[in-house]
């Protein structure tokens, strides 16, 4: 609108009209009074933390307690009375999850027990699973995601103690949970009932989130054969069959060029690291021969992708401007 | 955020405006004008940034390749071979045309390997000469402004533009010859910055051309007040200076104040307006508490929502809690003072919410 008035295509008035219709007062109000709320609920969240974080040793261990207790139920009791339908309830929902997290922190500090990390971040999964699954809100399942891959990785290092055969094994176990709540979001985002599963960033997330522990077993597999032990080729196959699996889905179930895009990005970095690995033993004493061949080999590699996404892109005929 | 703005088509809205009257429908010249400004070339983003990303492997590569296979060891080598790349890239731009064919898709990509290389080797090659930091600046600068015309890929726009600013906002920050007048360039850098990024958003005259500017200047303004947020002290080796970051906070301020003015078109009748008002009241709120950072996000997620910039709208959601860390951070009060600030200003921001719910604005009619 405002380049068709500047090469005076349209009135004052006409740009004035668009301008109105694009940005609707009330939206300003809405966006402001989302804004505050998100801003405002994290600050007295990070303050709650703070308070209890560095003044351990004045209080009680009756006053901690309970004091958290009262705000997540408060938190709870308001998440009902708002509803999970609006966005002051889901806000109020994800802030119990995060006060369950620090009641647990400060009753596992009072009844030291010896317990390892992973048991509390466990239990925190495992108790804000329930509302989880009914908030209809996806901060809140990012939120439970990132502790729940906290747990895994934590169990994994102090619960597991697995052997140095076995280590790799946590990146299928993380690909795996990832790539089932990818794999949930993309089963129920044509369900009208569950618009809040629509927006993008979920699903680029999710897909980072799966690609990432799929990615790093297979580049160790292919640029130290020399340490492989069967938990990274276990992993790094899942990982491969993974990327496989993700790019028939989003190239011929549900389109979609970003997800392919970051597919294409993990396979271009798999094949620089065998390329590179190959060139480097093959030319280890003309090593600017070496690095000459590494650039055009990186300029193929990722010509290949963006030749065959630019493809794609005209066969779904998407409009990506 | 993206949920919250309006979305239509040219289509609708060219309807929309002949159902009003206020432009004839079938009107074809400005369908042919919107048509044409559709039909620009440029990539997608997540091509661009796949493209990105292999040009950058590519030219540390080449940059390996001419350093060791060359023996290059005197500046003006450097220099040469940085021209030679840089002559080579804009030559296999024009080769390359628009289609998506393996040709063109290879010598794009190698052009713009040839292009960081060149560029590369160029600021090297100054920076040796001048022996100084702003040789490296003056380098990035004469070789961004030479190419900047010619060499059209945004994202070889964005970044050389970027790395001329960052490398102005380096030098003044820690450069030995900017010693005793760190303060005042670093202001007088935000002016220029501040000035540059409102011509470039609200002069709706300027080409598309100058966006990758747009968002090098914006990047740049984001990494000078994180710089500002994170330290308060600036130098070299002992020789730090204390810099004071009120003239920033006006500045931000200010910014803000003309942000929410421009974006209401310029009606004082507008401002005169309760949420208006309040919204002013807040934003001198924030001045006073001097918080430029949290002041910068948010003119970044203001802008971004009334430019429907997604861009900015997310740099201004990802900075607001890393300033809002910062400010708390560096408040200089006691652990428990600062928890207490912390729950009161969440609860004032709140208040606030309800404020809006309770006026029934978000229900319509808040401007």
């Amino acid at each position: 609108m405002e380049e068709l008035y500047a090469h005076g295509k349209i009135t004052h008035e006409a740009k004035e009209y668009a301008l109105d219709v694009l940005y609707p007062a009330d939206k300003w109000g809405v966006w402001t009074s989302r804004l505050l709320l998100a801003i405002g609920s994290a600050l007295v969240l990070c303050g709650i933390v703070y308070f209890f974080a560095f003044n351990w040793a004045k209080i009680t261990p009756l006053v901690k307690l309970s004091s958290l207790q009262i705000g997540m139920v408060a938190c709870l009791i308001g998440a009902y009375l708002y509803s999970l339908k609006r966005m002051s309830g889901q806000i109020l929902l994800l802030s119990a999850s995060v006060l369950t997290g620090v009641f647990m922190a400060v009753f596992g500090q009072i009844y030291q027990t010896g317990a390892d990390a992973y048991q509390l971040f466990m239990m925190w999964s495992l108790l804000t699973l329930g509302w989880t699954l009914i908030s209809n809100f996806a901060p809140q399942w990012i939120f439970w995601l990132a502790i729940t891959n906290t747990f895994l990785v934590l169990w994994w290092d102090q619960g597991v103690l697995p052997e140095r055969d076995m280590e790799y094994m946590i990146y299928t176990y993380l690909a795996v949970l990832n790539g089932g709540a990818l794999a949930l979001r993309e089963y129920f985002v044509t369900d009208k009932a569950k618009e809040w599963l629509q927006p993008r960033w979920i699903r680029v997330l999710l897909t980072i989130a799966v690609l990432l522990p799929m990615l790093i077993p297979i580049v160790v597999w292919v640029v130290e054969p020399s340490r492989v032990t069967p938990s990274i080729t276990t992993s790094a196959i899942i990982g491969l069959v993974g990327h496989g699996l993700m790019y028939a889905f989003y190239r011929y179930r549900m389109q979609d060029m970003w997800s392919l895009a970051a597919i294409a990005l993990s396979v271009c970095i798999i094949v620089e690291a065998a390329g590179l690995k190959m060139l480097a033993e093959m030319f280890d004493s003309v090593e600017f021969f070496m690095f000459l061949l590494m650039g055009g080999m990186t300029l193929g590699i990722f010509t290949v992708a963006v030749i065959y996404l630019r493809k794609l892109i005209d066969v779904f005929e998407v409009d990506h401007v | 955020m993206s949920k919250y703005m309006s979305q239509y088509s040219a289509s609708d809205l060219l309807g929309k405006l002949s159902g009003k009257g206020v432009v004839q429908s079938n009107d074809e010249d400005i369908e042919s004008f919107v048509l044409a400004q559709q039909q620009d070339k440029e990539l997608p983003l997540y091509l661009r940034a796949l493209v990105g990303v292999g040009a950058f492997i590519a030219s540390l590569c080449f940059i390996g390749f001419v350093t060791i296979g060359l023996s290059m060891t005197e500046e003006e080598d450097f220099v040469v071979w940085g021209l030679i790349f840089v002559a080579l890239a804009i030559g296999l731009q024009k080769l390359s045309g628009d289609d998506s064919t393996v040709k063109s898709s290879f010598l794009m990509q190698s052009s713009f390997a040839f292009m960081a290389t060149g560029k590369a080797l160029f600021t090297i090659g100054m920076t040796g000469i001048f022996d100084s930091g702003w040789g490296a600046t003056i380098a990035i600068l004469i070789i961004t402004a030479a190419t900047y015309n010619i060499y059209r890929m945004s994202v070889d726009r964005f970044l050389s533009t970027f790395a001329v600013f960052f490398s102005i906002l380096v030098n003044i920050l820690w450069d030995r010859e900017g010693a005793g007048s760190r303060e005042l360039l670093l202001n007088g850098f935000m002016v220029i910055q501040m000035v540059g990024v409102a011509v470039l958003i609200t002069n709706a005259k300027i080409k598309r051309d100058y966006i990758p500017l747009m968002y090098g200047l914006l990047f740049s303004l984001c990494a000078s007040a994180l710089f500002l947020a994170s330290h308060a002290k600036f130098g070299y080796w002992r020789h730090e200076e204390f810099i004071d970051s009120t003239f920033v906070t006006l500045l931000f301020t200010g910014g803000l104040i003309a942000s929410v003015y421009w974006i209401v078109g310029g009606v004082i009748e507008k401002l005169k307006s309760e949420p208006l008002r309040l919204a002013f009241l807040g934003i001198i709120l924030l001045g006073l508490i001097s918080a430029p950072g949290i002041i910068l996000s948010i003119i970044l997620m203001v802008l971004g929502y009334a430019k429907h910039g997604k861009v900015m709208v997310i740099m201004g959601a990802l900075l607001v809690p890393v300033f809002l860390f910062f400010y708390y951070y560096n408040l200089d009060v006691s652990l428990m003072e600062k928890s207490g600030v912390l729950v009161g200003s969440g609860v004032a921001l709140l208040a606030g919410r309800f404020y809006i719910g309770f006026k029934g604005w978000n229900k319509g009619g808040a401007l």
